[in-house]
């Protein structure tokens, strides 16, 4: 277990200024998540973190030491890697206590070592099979044995699950949620994935072009996002945004302003030449409510206990809206529907015109 | 029933092309058969007309005659010498320079590579002149010096491993660094194992292309004991000039055993980096 300070971290490739400035503090135990689009330098802070990258400028600190010019050996960190990056030519087995082996540890510990972490993971009857061998579910396990077996003080993770199918990546997370609490070790994970970010994360990172927009607790970001980027990074579907600003609770065209909210937060007042009904269950007291300009049905997606509408606001607008019951059939809007909309009041964000946050007052 | 039609129609298009490759095999084969029905051969049955490729009895008189009228056991021992030395240190030195240009940023790295590309378009009978006025200065003529140091690097080498070297993905050498291994160790513990087959394909090739190296050699060595077997043989022809073919083609056998033995056994692993690395020989 370890603390971790990054202080003023920047990074230049040639003369492209990848990483700015860069500002972060994981406790000791943390799990923290950094997650951005792919390109903004998630991976160059973990790289740097894990001494295969050099620093342009800005000090890194573990435990209160700087770690700097330490090489990834001496920092005592482990990592799994995108493609796990196994050693195609070993054994499961070798390619687990590869890094003990180089650590001079005893044999009976290393044997010792290697079959608690084959036993954690599932991993016990393939031990002698070769990485080709392997699904991608069991090469993943075995890129978490090698990092496990090594007891580190840091564990760095790099897009882990990126290239399961989406029904491993849920048992996969799953399994990395479990270990941590197993192995109680200070984390860093990247993801451009926020659903991997909202449920793993102690804390979530959100990295764009180089910089932390906005770091805390998945929910802070989720309720109190600081600007936009934040906003519509979270969320499913993204928020929606619109050019409006808020006039005696009433919304008006704005071009300083942009209000933003999400799917959940809406709710379908009425709907004409269809015969959609307002579920009863969707019926809140309205004296908070705003109503957003009128629209028409451009698209509906069915998710089982709840449907996601796309509507085409009368200001050319696009919108989505979610309805949190089961529509029966007679009542699913059909694509054309004149729609009523409105949103819920206290769950409005408003952006000023470099997409922060304006705070109400 | 569709999977058997198309199984059936697999196997008759791999008969059709196994007959068909089997034309040039042929024909490439045909010489060396041939020496070697000639070797068994008596001095009258050589000229017999027609010839016959069978030879009517296995005779060894044409292998001892050779053994006893050269010192074929010093040819083959100065070849091997010399080739496998070559061999040694061309993998040594292109191992490491392919590894240099395809793994470490270093600057001036494009111009290294493209010297190194330069000097496989430039003809060997272009150096054999400055080269043999070097080795005479160094007073290194007719040693093993002479015939192996010149040839310590091999620019088709380097080429052929670093684009076999640069398959291998970064983040293998990452993780090997995080797990505590050198650059070095990453080299000989991974890299090296990885690229197997195009190493075991430049390795025959330097080993065949140095035991059939001849006018190198030739300019270099002046006594018998440094000849190599290229230049046994030629030697060998002249001196039996209008004597016995079945000696002559017996001493050939026999200096030539060696490379097509290296050849047959590591046939496999050589058809396999040829392929590999896209170059064809
Ligand atoms: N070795 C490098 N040389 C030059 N540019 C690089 C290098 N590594 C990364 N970059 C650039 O830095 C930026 C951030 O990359 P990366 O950290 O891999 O992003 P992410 O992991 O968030 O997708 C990208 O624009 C990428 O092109
Ligand atoms: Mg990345």
């Amino acid at each position: 277990m370890a603390q971790l300070q990054l202080t003023d971290v920047t990074k230049l490739f040639g003369k492209t200024r990848v990483i700015d400035g860069l500002h972060l503090t994981v406790k000791s135990g943390e799990f923290v998540v950094l997650v951005g689009p792919s390109g903004c330098g998630k991976s160059t802070i973990l790289r740097m973190i894990a001494g295969l990258e050099d620093l342009s400028s800005g000090s890194i600190k573990m435990d209160g030491n700087i770690i700097n010019n330490l090489s990834p050996k001496e920092r005592g960190v482990a990592m799994v890697f995108q493609n796990y990056a196994l050693y195609p030519h070993m054994t499961v087995r070798d390619n687990i206590s590869f890094g003990l082996k180089l650590a001079s540890m005893p044999k009976d510990e290393i044997k010792e070592r290697v079959f608690d972490a084959a036993k954690t993971l599932n991993l016990t009857d393939y031990l002698d099979k070769k990485p080709g061998q392997l699904s991608g579910g069991q090469k993943q396990r075995v890129a978490m044995g090698r990092a496990m077996v090594r007891r580190p003080k840091l564990f760095l993770f790099d897009e882990p699950l990126s290239n399961l199918d989406a029904a491993l990546r849920v048992r996969m997370r799953a399994e990395i949620a479990q270990l941590h609490k197993g192995l109680d070790c200070t984390t860093i994970y990247v993801t451009h994935d926020q659903v991997e970010a909202m449920t793993l994360a102690d804390r979530i990172a959100v990295v764009n072009g180089g910089k932390i927009e906005q770091f805390g607790t998945p929910m802070e970001l989720y309720n109190a996002p600081q600007t936009k980027f934040v906003a519509s990074f979270l969320g499913m579907p993204p928020m929606n945004f619109l050019p409006v600003k808020m006039i005696q609770s009433q919304l008006v065209p704005s071009a300083a302003v942009t209000v933003g909210f999400r799917a959940e937060d809406t709710q379908v007042v009425n709907s004409r030449s269809s015969s959609v009904e307002v579920p009863s269950n969707e019926i809140r007291t309205k004296v908070r409510d705003v109503p957003l300009p009128p629209g028409s049905v451009k698209m509906v997606e069915l998710l089982g206990g709840l449907s996601h509408i796309h509507v085409r606001l009368s200001d050319d607008q696009d919108v989505v809206v979610e309805t949190r019951s089961a529509l029966t059939p007679e009542l699913i809007p059909r694509i054309g529907d004149v729609i009523e909309l409105t949103a819920d009041a206290s769950r409005l964000f408003f952006f000023d015109a470099d997409g922060r946050t304006i705070f109400k007052t | 029933m569709k999977n058997s039609v198309t199984a059936q129609q697999q196997r008759q298009q791999r008969l059709l092309a196994t007959l068909v490759l089997c034309l040039p095999a042929l024909a490439h084969l045909f010489p060396i058969l041939y020496m070697l029905s000639l070797s068994f051969k008596s001095a009258t049955e050589v000229f017999e007309y027609p010839p016959n490729l069978i030879p009517a009895a296995f005779d060894f008189a044409n292998y001892v005659t050779a053994i006893k009228s050269a010192p074929l056991a010093r040819f083959l021992l100065n070849s091997l010498i010399v080739s496998l030395s070559v061999t040694a240190l061309q993998l040594v030195t292109s191992i490491l320079a392919a590894f240099a240009l395809a793994r470490i940023e270093f600057p001036g790295k494009k111009f290294f590579l493209a010297v190194i590309l330069a000097t496989m378009m430039v003809p060997g009978e272009v150096t054999i002149l400055p080269n043999y006025l070097t080795i005479a200065r160094l007073g290194w003529l007719d040693t093993y010096r002479s015939m192996i140091v010149p040839s310590a690097a091999s620019g088709f080498g380097v080429f052929l491993l670093y684009q076999f070297f640069r398959t291998i993905p970064t983040e293998l050498e990452e993780a090997v660094r995080v797990d505590g291994g050198s650059r070095f160790r990453f080299l000989w513990q991974f890299v090296v194992p990885l690229s197997m087959p195009a190493i075991v394909a430049f390795g025959v090739y330097a080993f065949v292309a140095t035991w059939n190296q001849y006018l190198w050699p030739l300019v270099v060595t002046q006594t018998t004991e440094m000849r190599t077997v290229q230049i046994a043989l030629g030697m060998f022809r002249s001196e039996n000039e209008a004597s016995s073919w079945g000696v002559i083609m017996a001493a050939t056998a026999i200096l030539v055993a060696p490379s097509i033995l290296l050849f047959v056994a590591t046939q496999k692993q050589f058809v396999r980096g040829i392929m590999m690395s896209g170059i064809k020989g």
